[in-house]
This record gives C-alpha cells, structure tokens and sequence, in this order.
C-alpha cells in the first residue's frame, strides 16, 4: 500500500517533471518558432490565398480576413489569375528564359566554373589557392548596386565603357552590349557570383580525398588529367549532385541581379518567372502593383520549391540530421 | 644529347623515354604533334557546330510553346564564336606541348618540331577557314572603292569597276562630305560601313564638280584577304608552338585563374579607379577637358555632406545599415542557437517534425513568400507599439524578415556545432542545479565561440549588403540601407554621377572586406553551409 502511494507520487512527480522539461524545450524553441510561423508558414498560406483575388493598387486593402471572409467579388475571383497567367502572351517566353537561365548559368558556372576553379587552386600552392577563392568570394560580398554598376561600366557604349575601349584599342567597331547580348551578361554576372559556392563545397570535397588513393594512382603513372578524370570526379558525385540540386532551386528564384541590371528588359525579353512575379507584385515602378496576378506566378515557384526542398531533403542528410539526440533529458 | 651523356657518365642505363624519342623520325613526330592538334580542333568544332544547331532551336523555342514572340539569343552565338577563336590557338599549344617530353633531352630538336607542326596546323586551319569562309577569308560588308581624309572630306581615290560604287555611279575626286544628313569623315564612315548589313543602302552626299549630290550606295559582302593577318598569325602559331613546348607546366593553373578572372579584375579595378577620378573613359581616369590623370578626391565629398529631411547624409544611412546588420546578427545568433541548443540537447514531442521542417525550410527559396510577407508586414504595422516597431517600413520589421530567411540555414548550423560538444561539463551544472537557461548561456555558449563568431559575421555581412528585402520593404529614404541608397541613386531620373557611386560603392565594401579578411577561414566554411535567396 504505502510502496504503491510511494510510486504513484513518483509517477506524477516525474510526469510534472517531464511536463516542465517539454515546456523548457518549446520555451527554447519558441523565438524560432514564432519567426517560422509569421514568415513562413501564413505567407505560404497567404500567397496561396492571394493568387485567387484581384488585388491590385486600384483596390488595395490590407485586410486580408475581411477580404476572405467577404466572398466579394470584387476581391475573390478563383482561378482567373491563373487562366490569365497561361493566357499571357509573354509566358511562353518568361517560360523559356527561366529554363535557359537556370540551364546555362548552372551548367557554365555554378557547377563548370566552380568546378574548374577547385580543381586548380587545389592544385596550386596552398596560400595561393586561398588567395584566389578569397578573391572569388568578393562578387558575393559585395553590395548588389555596386556590382551591377560595375558591370553596367563593363558594357556601357564608347568612351565610357571598359570593353568598348578594348574594341578601340583593337580597331574594331563599337559594340552596343547592353543592347545586343543582354544575356551573355546577366549569365555572366550572375554565374561570378554563383561559382563560388561550387568552388567552396568542390574544394572541401577534393581536399578530403584519402592521399593514399592520389599516392596510389601516381605510382602508376597518370597524368593530371587522368588523376581528375578517374580518380577525383568519381569522388565528387554526391558533392556535385548537391551543388546541382541546391543551386538549381536558387537560380529559379534568384532576380535581384537581372532587376537592378535591366529590370528583365524590353518585351520580357530577359525576364525569368520570379523575376516576373517581383515587376507584376511588387515594382512600383511600373506604378500599377498587381499583387493577385503576381501571386500567381509566385504559386509556382512556391510549389516547385516545396516539391524540391522536399525531395533534396530525403536525398541529402535527412537521417543524420533528424538522429535522435545524443543526449536523453535528465 | 647532354642528358644522356651525363647519364652514361654517371654509369646510368638511357632512360628507356629518351630511347624512343631517339629512335622516333622527325617526320613521325611531327605527324604525332598535329595529330593531336587535329583532335583537339575536331573537339572545338564539334561544341561549335552544336551550339549552331542549339541556336535556331532556341530561337523557335516560345513557337514550340504557342507563342508568335521571339527571343533574342545571343549566347549560344557569343559562345560558338569564343570557341571558334579559342580552338586555332589551343592546337597551336597542344603541338608545343606535345613535345615537352623530348624537350628535357633534346631542346632543339623539340622546338624544331614543334614549330613544324604549328606551322602545318596553321596551314590546315587556314584552309578550313578558307573553305568556310570565316576568320580572315570572311565576307565584310564594303562599298567597293578606296577613299582618303582630306581637309575638305573624304576623297574617293579608287573604285572597283563593276562594283556597287561602280554601278551606283561615284567617280574618283569624288568628294563625301556626309551620310545622309549627317556630316562624316574617315573613321566615321568605315564605321557605318563596319557595321551595316548586306544589301542595305548607304546615302552618300559627295560634292561633285562644286554640286552636292546624294548617292545611295549599296553594301555588299567582300572578302579582302591582306597578307598581314596572315602572316601576323601564323608568327603567332608558331610563337605559341614555340613557348609551348618550354613552358614551365606549373604556371598553366596561375595563368588561367588570372585568365578566367579577368572580367572581376577590370571591374574591380574600374571600380577603385573611378572613385579616385573626375571621370572615366574605360579604364583610363580623364580630367574635365578629356586629357589623361584628373585625380580628385571630389567623389568622397559625401562623407562630409550635411544630411536633409529628404536627402539623408551618409552617416545617417550608414547607422541604418549597422542598425539593421547588427539587429540581425544578433537576433540570427539568439534565436537560432536557442532552437539549436533544444534541437540538439532535449527530447521533446514535435523535435523530429521541426528538424525536417528546418531542413526543407533550408531548402526552400524564401524570396517566392516576398509578395505575401509585405502583408504580413502591413498587418503587423497595425498592432499597436509592435507595429511602429516590426511593421512595413520599419528597420525592426525588414531585421526581423532576413533573420527568418538566414533562421533555417543558422539552426542547422547551431544545431551541428551543439552535437559536437561532449555532455560532461553539462551534465555536471545541471546536476548542481543550474537551470537549463543557465546551463545554456554559461556553460554550452562559450564552448561554441569559433561557430557564433562565424555565424555572427556571416549574419551581419548579409545584413550589411542586404538589397532585396530592404528596397521590398522601405519606402523613400527613412529606413534605406547602403545597398538601397546606392541603388535609388542608380534609378534617379537627374544624370547620375558613377564616380560618386563607386566612391560609395567602395565605402560600403571596405567594413565587409576588412571583415571577411581577418574570419576568411571560418566563413568559407558557412558559405559551404548554403546561403538563401542568392544564386
């Protein structure tokens, strides 16, 4: 009797114990949480929300409930976003630029350059190849205004641009780049930024080869090229898979650097899908925001990027990442 | 000669190498060379001919998707033509190359055949040239007649008879004083020639006999072949054979680092150049007048500007920018090692699900949710006292935004460096009865300094350049950061002056740099870790 009073009292002493540890747990994680929730979890719901009203500067409220709540339908007008969205004459375009974007900056830079870049600064002198991965890293450091000024100077007409003064030199005819090759550009400025990050991940990858199996294969005589050919790309598989998979999902939504270079151009003509969504929600340039057809073209990319997060999630660390703790509460 | 008779002096056996090369015929040799310089051609042609038929395709592409626009595709040329001009070059070198291994026997007879390679390389290319018509053998557009500057305008000295200036009627002594309306001389005129397309008509106003007269011309495509392009490239062939083949292998990685960097360099360097100059043409400083040097320090006045209502002064938009970078840094900091810390250390009902929600969250681009935040944003601006605080347009509310989007990737981080620190020090304060809170901020922070510091830093660089989120979220110049203010100067509709720019450019870089200097080492290793939004 006395032993069953005994643990009963112990029983609720540990299940208040434990109750106190889970608030405790949630107490840490709340100020997380709360962020979480507020700007990502209610937005994700609300661009969802958003993409079937009409919302424009012309009706512009920012009460949401009533507006949801209301049924009206000045505000609430379904799927028509949509059917304008697949309607729009530019989508097709907006549609192929996004692909050949993504394709040509991840393939010639993210992965290409980044790849090409470890592999020779760590075939270099050590404080060498810091150095210049240092200087790699300068384009993503630097404020986005000044480095699309820069470039801008790089292509800018005769006598202030950088390459036109090249031509000069050289006795060939201007060039009007900014006008003629958007798109070499905007690839190329984006694709400096974006080689550092392969160059990082491609950099540690290699250093962690085992210099038994480098040792092994020059003992048998290869040559450079054959060490990288069939010693060290087999190695960097998963790396590249990772760089691939990562960085496509960030140049679908990277625009920042083609809106402040040519706001997408004229015609759409260098315009890519998230950049489409920013000019039609947010750029009051064009002075009329639509935010319910620009919450449309956002839906998508929303979608994709769920779909992918969650996919390169299961692929890369889930299991190691999600392990129980190493340490039971006390 | 010398290797093996030092070799046999030193009572070596010949390498077994230097034996083959011996035994080798010059004309074997030199077939082996070009050869390989044919394959390496073969290679470079195959990408252009790929990108060719890329590029049609590409122009079809919005047709395949039912639409009647086109696109403007210059990449895939741009590309096909850098190989184009690339792949005569690296043959050239593959044929000194190739004999680099004879070379450390017998140098002479290395460079020997080298030369005789590229120069039978250079012949082949050239012919391929010829046949396709492209390199020096292209079709320029031109008028067909030879002209001069003179004092009153450009002097017709020769006509091809037959040709379009033949046809169109110009006679020699004729004399161009314009295009058209516009008035001309040497170099303005071979320009407009340079860069007109075939078959379109050119207007020249020729004075004639003292009559002016305006003849249209007709541009056709003419190949003018001069002996010195080709006898400058196949000097150069030879001289890339040549150094190919004692070029020291070491050096090639430098050389091309420098190579493919160079379009960062002229940038980087205009950018220092023009801060220090009353202008710029290209990379040259110019004074008022258009003459070399004009070195002022005028573009770093607005360090001293006095500020106005509308027009803030520098030191104002710089203490927003430290406001927001630092709000950030510390709030990435706190926030993110509290759930790291309860991630890492506690078992808690939800821990698994909110791990894999960081990790996909980590993934997932957050700059799709700008369009939605901006009314969450305006929304919270109505509560009261938070509002004026965390609401649209306020430096809380754009700090709060970018802790969100760097939260995923710092908890992750926090979380990883909780796993790697051992129990026992923990274990033995909560045991002493320290709460969890204390155990946390005493006894697990100060073990993970290297990781805050790097993280910090890294929060607080990204807050720094911060562009996107700010220039979303801030109306005018109350809350603009750095990067904002630079970018609202560029969309301004007065003449933007870019020197001052560069100048401010550069005064928004150099805190960033001299940071990323001293904590190089533990940032390159957060880069690794992901950053969001950016490419």
């Amino acid at each position: 009797m006395a032993y069953a009073t005994q643990t009963a009292t112990a029983r609720a002493r540990s299940r208040s114990q434990a109750a106190r540890a889970r608030l405790t747990a949630y107490g840490f994680l709340a100020p997380a949480g709360v962020l979480v929730l507020f700007f990502f979890f209610i937005p994700m719901i609300l661009i969802l929300f958003l993409s079937i009203t009409n919302l424009a500067t012309i009706n512009f409220t920012t009460d949401v409930l009533k507006m949801a709540t209301s049924q009206d339908p000045r505000y609430i007008v379904w799927g028509a976003n949509f059917e304008r969205m697949f309607a729009d004459e530019y989508a097709p375009k907006i549609l192929f630029n996004t692909f050949f974007y993504v394709l040509f900056t991840l393939l010639l830079f993210n992965v290409g350059l980044g790849l090409v870049i470890s592999l020779l600064t760590t075939h270099i002198n050590r404080r060498a190849g810091f150095f210049f991965r240092a200087l790699w890293i300068l384009p993503r450091i630097t404020s986005p205004a000044v480095y699309i000024l820069m470039w801008k100077r790089i292509v800018a007409s005769s006598p202030f641009g950088i390459l036109n003064q090249f031509n000069e030199l050289l006795g060939r005819p201007e060039a009007n780049y900014f006008q003629e090759d958007p798109w070499v550009f905007i690839i190329m400025l984006n694709g400096f930024i974006g080689a550092s990050f392969g160059m990082i991940i491609f950099t540690s990858a290699i250093e962690s080869i085992p210099k038994d199996l480098l040792n092994a294969s020059l003992v048998d005589g290869s040559s450079l090229l054959q060490r990288v050919r069939y010693v060290i790309l087999p190695l960097l598989r998963w790396p590249l898979l990772f760089v691939i998979t990562y960085q496509t999902l960030s140049l679908l939504t990277s625009f920042e650097y083609i809106l402040l270079f040519n706001q997408g151009g004229a015609a759409s003509n260098n315009e890519v899908w998230s950049l489409a969504a920013y000019n039609r929600a947010l750029n009051t340039y064009f002075a009329n925001a639509q935010w319910g057809y620009g919450s449309a073209f956002a839906v998508v990319l929303v979608v994709i990027g769920v779909v992918m997060a969650t996919v390169y999630m299961r692929v890369f660390r889930f299991s190691e990442l999600v392990a129980e703790p190493k340490i039971e509460v006390l | 000669m010398a290797a093996s008779a030092r070799a046999s002096r030193i009572g070596l056996p010949p390498n077994v190498e230097e034996l083959e090369y011996r035994r080798a015929a010059t004309g074997e040799l030199v077939s082996q060379a070009v050869f390989s310089a044919l394959v390496v051609l073969l290679f470079f042609q195959v990408g252009v001919i790929l990108f060719k038929v890329l590029e049609p395709l590409i122009r079809a592409a919005p047709g395949l998707l039912g639409s009647d626009l086109e696109i403007e595709e210059t990449l895939t040329r741009a590309i096909a033509s850098a190989l184009t001009l690339l792949a005569p070059f690296v043959a050239y070198g593959t044929c000194g190359a190739k004999m680099r291994g004879l070379a450390t026997f017998d140098r002479r007879r290395a460079l020997r055949v080298a030369l005789l390679a590229g120069a039978l390389v250079y012949g082949i290319a050239t012919m391929g040239q010829w046949v396709f018509q492209v390199g020096p053998f292209a079709e320029k557009p031109s008028l067909e007649m030879s002209f001069e500057q003179t004092a009153d305008g450009v002097l017709i000295t020769g006509i091809v008879e037959g040709g379009t200036a033949d046809e169109a009627g110009l006679k020699v002594g004729d004399l161009i004083i314009a295009i058209g309306r516009a008035p001309t001389d040497l170099a303005g005129l071979k320009e407009r020639i340079a860069l007109s397309a075939f078959e379109s008509k050119i207007g020249l106003r020729i004075v004639r006999d003292g009559e002016e007269e305006l003849v249209p011309v007709e541009v056709v495509p003419v190949v003018e072949v001069g002996l010195a392009p080709l006898i400058g490239g196949l000097a150069l062939a030879l001289f890339i054979a040549g150094v190919a083949v004692v070029w020291p292998g070491g050096l090639t990685p430098y050389v091309l680092m420098v190579v493919i960097m160079v379009p960062l360099l002229i940038g980087y360097l205009w950018l220092v150049v023009a801060s220090f100059s009353y202008r710029t043409e290209g990379l040259l400083p110019v004074g008022a007048a258009g003459e070399f040097g004009g070195f002022t320090l005028r573009n770093w006045e607005f360090l001293t500007r006095e500020g106005t209502s509308s027009d803030p002064s520098i030191w104002r938009i710089t203490l927003n920018t430290l406001v927001v970078a630092s709000l950030m840094m510390v709030l990435v900091l706190l926030v993110s090692s509290m759930a790291g810390y309860a991630l890492s250390r506690m078992n808690f009902p939800g821990r698994r699900s909110f791990l894999s929600l960081t990790l996909i969250l980590h993934g997932f681009p957050a700059v799709t949710l700008l369009i939605a935040i901006f009314f969450v944003l305006r929304n919270i601006g109505k509560v009261p006292v938070v509002g004026d605080y965390f609401g649209f347009n306020t430096r809380g509310g754009i700090a709060l935004v970018m802790v969100a989007f760097e939260l995923p990737l710092g908890v992750w981080l926090m979380k990883g460096f909780f796993d790697n620190i051992p129990w026992d020090m923990e274990r033995s304060a909560l045991i002493d009865g320290a709460s969890r809170w204390r155990t946390f901020w005493q006894i697990l922070l100060p073990q993970i300094r290297p990781g805050i510091l790097a993280l910090g830093i890294f929060a607080f660089i990204s807050g720094w350049g911060a562009y996107l989120i700010p220039q979303t979220y801030s109306i005018g110049t109350k809350t603009a950061t750095l990067a904002v203010f630079i970018s609202q100067r560029t969309n301004e509709t007065a003449p933007m002056n870019w020197n001052e720019l560069a100048a401010i450019g550069l005064f928004q870089m150099i805190p960033v740099f001299i940071i990323f200097v001293f904590a190089q080492e533990y940032l390159l290793n957060i880069y690794a870790g992901g950053t969001k939004g950016g490419t």
